[in-house]
């Protein structure tokens, strides 16, 4: 992690030195990543895609006033988790179903495998929109992004403690949903 | 009281399923996990249940943009935005302009219609010397001295 971070201060400092490649090493660095925690938390691909973009538009106009005593990592989800808050109190005030998940399928497998690949996101998807969004936030940084307690605690501004309490309250959540999808899970 | 006892304990073991199967427990408290599971089918069974619906979403399918795909979109939206942030500060300015070019304008139809009035006679004061300044006859060095002296005519 250590290393990481001075990886991206180097990128940080380029792009404040005026070189443009800092700020696109950041983008591809993260971008996949950004986008695969948006699309956990709110089920829609094209408007993840949205949120991430508009996360590296306000990251290209504040890394002047990013302060380094947190990672850029930290920074940077803290902004995009936030993001799609404001984007899905957005969806709760103009649509009335809010639990709507779609599919979303990145690149194309043999057509024998596309329906239980597509059948399974779509139990995976729907399920973890059943879990609230204050216990999927921190299992989706947990089990998507794969960041440790410690990280999810910066991001999220919480203890240590709540941060598993969240995802643990969240798999419960998520056992109880997709025990209740016959023969997908054998308990 | 012995059940009561151990169903304590189910709940603190519970509590650590998470940090469990996530790897953030310590040596001693997997060793009291493993411990604790060996006698409990009903732990054994929810912490078979978590490590479950955590594979379930870790092997969640990543969806991926091609590289030169985002930076060009990215670029595109940066531009978008500052020409937006340019078009927003000169239309700031043109609503500067509305607001304060009608102000000497407003007064030039002031002045213009106090001076149209005055020199029509519309408009009259009780003391000659201003009516003489307003309708541009030259006041008469009596006149002056009589406003100066405060001896009205
Ligand atoms: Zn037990």
């Amino acid at each position: 992690m250590k290393g990481q971070m001075s990886e991206d201060i180097t990128y940080i400092d380029r792009f404040l030195e005026g070189d443009e490649k800092g700020f696109e090493m950041l983008v591809m660095k993260y971008h996949n990543r950004a986008l695969n925690i948006v699309y956990s938390l709110i089920g829609r691909d094209s408007e993840s895609e949205d949120i991430v973009q508009e996360a590296f538009c306000r990251v290209y106009n504040g890394l002047k006033s990013f302060k380094r005593s947190a990672s850029f990592a930290t920074w940077f989800y803290r902004i995009v988790v936030n993001m799609t808050y404001d984007f899905l109190r957005k969806r709760r005030r103009s649509v009335v179903n809010d639990n709507v998940i779609e599919n979303a399928v990145s690149d194309t497998p043999g057509p024998d495998d596309l329906l239980i690949i597509k059948e399974r996101e779509r139990i995976i998807n729907k399920a973890l929109a059943a879990v609230p969004l204050r216990f999927r936030t921190a299992l989706v940084l947990k089990d998507v992004e794969g960041l440790s307690y410690r990280k999810i605690a910066e991001v999220l501004k919480c203890r240590i403690g709540t941060v598993e309490s969240k995802i643990y309250r969240a798999r419960q959540f998520l056992r109880k949903e997709v025990g209740n999808v016959r023969g997908f899970i054998h308990e | 009281m012995l059940e009561d006892l151990f169903m304590n304990k189910c709940g603190k073991i519970k509590r650590m399923f998470s940090r469990y199967a996530d790897g953030e427990a310590s040596d001693s408290e997997k060793a009291l996990i493993i411990e604790h599971i060996k006698n409990c089918d009903e732990c054994s069974r929810e912490l078979a249940g978590i490590v479950r619906v955590k594979d379930l979403v870790v092997s969640k399918r990543k969806l991926a943009v091609n590289e030169n795909l985002i930076l060009s979109r990215i670029h595109y939206e940066i531009e978008l935005r500052f020409d937006e942030a340019n078009k927003f500060s000169l239309e700031k300015m043109e609503n500067l302009s509305h607001r304060f070019i009608p102000v000497p304008i407003a007064m030039f139809v002031v002045s213009l219609f106090l001076l149209f009035f005055v020199s029509t006679g519309k408009v009259r004061s009780d003391f000659p010397l201003i009516d003489d300044i307003f309708s541009g006859v030259p006041a008469s060095n009596e006149t002056a001295l009589g406003l100066v002296l405060g001896i009205e005519d």
